[in-house]
């Protein structure tokens, strides 16, 4: 920790000495305020692996966010009202995320209409901690699979190593030119599908 | 501009009055250069034919000549004033105007500074591209954009037609043939379009097409960021 106090002194920003768990806490926390961004209208093969975003299912009450793994495969990050529980989804190549657009959600097939899609993105926090795990990021191309990181990603919570190897995890994360903003986002995903708790 | 071009007019029409009356005095060759020569009447200097140096295509009356290596032109001073003469059509580039010329050999372009401001010629084109008007301007004008700088406020000015695209909120702005690329203040690089609003999809087009970076270049300033998805820029943090 005491690194990360130094790196961020380096660069003028003042961080508290607290441990990482506070300070992914705090990430935590920000995720929670962060704000949504533009509603876009993206062909599936426009969207870049890594990138989250929300939909908004029939009633503007009802959202999920997902996180692109690959092509055509989205994972669900959470889900909000009265949804089913669901890992990913899969889309046509031709598949536009834009509001109208019919969908195919949950174990029950059931199909469902679009009715706002917003983009969710990093923020300074996010950034900073990547450059902190890798101050080579940019040199790393992003990855057109995330499914890898994310069974690494969800060994690793079944065999409780998440704290004592999150520093390495995350380190693998940019090295595939993904950022913790990522990560974030497929911990939750794994909490949320495998161990049945919504955050 | 045009007061001064008036009066350099008026120098070089004085000088060649003066020459004429000094008929008598040979033309001596100074530097020869492939078909063109740099010839020499008392103090003053012009350009002729190598072949028959009494073939003038510059008249001797300017104060010092440079030729540009592997081009067609030649910088030519007078009064302490700069401007482009293009040998090969006998031309004047730029009329000289200019108080200094910057040579850019790897973009074969010159910086015009001007007491208006500083433009840029491009010399693959012959003409020039960005009009003396700016406290800076680009080194490099393969692109359809070009940006020059008012203040600390970066802008862009198309090519083709000069159309000047205002970008309020630019600190930095990139050299690329994908679109006008600049930086915000809180480090966020943003594409524009020719309204100066925001082209996001131009950005991920190009971002994508990098498997999620884009390098972009200063070529003034000899720098380079690299951008993610977000328009954030991920070196020199």
């Amino acid at each position: 920790m005491q690194k990360l106090v130094t790196f961020a002194k380096a660069r003028g920003i003042r961080l508290l000495n607290q441990e990482l768990n506070d300070f992914l806490r705090t990430l935590s926390d920000i995720e929670h305020s962060m704000k949504q961004h533009y509603t876009f209208t993206l062909a599936d093969k426009e969207i870049l692996t890594g990138e989250a975003f929300r939909i908004y299912l029939n009633n503007m009450e009802t959202y999920v966010d997902l996180l692109k793994a690959k092509m055509q495969d989205y994972i669900v990050v959470s889900v909000n009202g009265e949804l089913p529980k669901s890992q990913y989804i899969h889309v046509p190549s031709d598949f536009l995320w834009q509001t109208g657009q019919p969908l195919v959600f949950g174990r029950g097939k059931k199909q469902q209409t679009i009715k706002n899609v917003v983009f969710q993105t990093p923020c300074a926090e996010h950034r900073f901690l990547d450059s902190w795990l890798e101050p080579n990021i940019a040199e790393y191309e992003v990855t057109d699979n995330l499914w890898p990181l994310y069974n690494m990603t969800h060994d690793m919570m079944d065999n409780h190593q998440i704290q004592r190897r999150f520093e390495t995890l995350a380190r693998e994360y940019t090295h595939q030119g993904l950022s913790v903003f990522t990560l974030y986002r497929v911990i939750l995903s794994i909490e949320n599908y495998w161990y049945g708790t919504e955050t | 501009m045009e007061q001064k071009h008036n009066i350099v007019k008026a120098v070089i029409e004085q000088r060649q009055k003066l020459q004429e009356e000094r008929f008598f005095i040979d033309l001596s060759v100074v530097e020869v250069r492939e078909h063109v020569s740099i010839v020499r009447k008392r103090e003053w200097l012009g350009i002729a034919l190598t072949d028959s140096v009494e073939t003038i295509i510059l008249p001797s009356v300017f104060d010092d000549i440079t030729f540009l290596s592997n081009s067609d032109y030649a910088m030519v001073c007078i009064d302490g004033l700069w401007g482009i003469f293009n040998v090969n059509n006998g031309q004047w580039g730029v009329f000289p105007v200019c108080y200094k010329l910057t040579v850019h050999y790897d973009y074969a372009t010159i910086e015009l500074c001007t007491e208006e401001g500083n433009g840029l010629f491009f010399l693959k084109e012959d003409r020039m591209v960005v009009p003396p008007l700016y406290n800076d301007v680009t080194c490099w004008a393969d692109g359809a954009y070009l940006w020059v700088r008012q203040g600390s406020c970066f802008h862009f000015v198309r090519k083709t037609d000069g159309l000047f695209v205002s970008l309020p909120d630019a600190i930095k702005a990139y050299d690329t043939s994908q679109g006008m690329f600049a930086m915000t203040p809180n480090r966020i690089v943003f594409c524009a379009d020719d309204e100066g609003l925001d082209n996001t999809q131009l950005l991920r087009q190009v971002v994508r097409r990098g498997n999620g970076r884009a390098r972009l270049y200063n070529y003034k300033e000899h720098n380079m960021d690299i951008i993610d998805i977000y328009g954030y820029v991920l070196n020199n943090l």
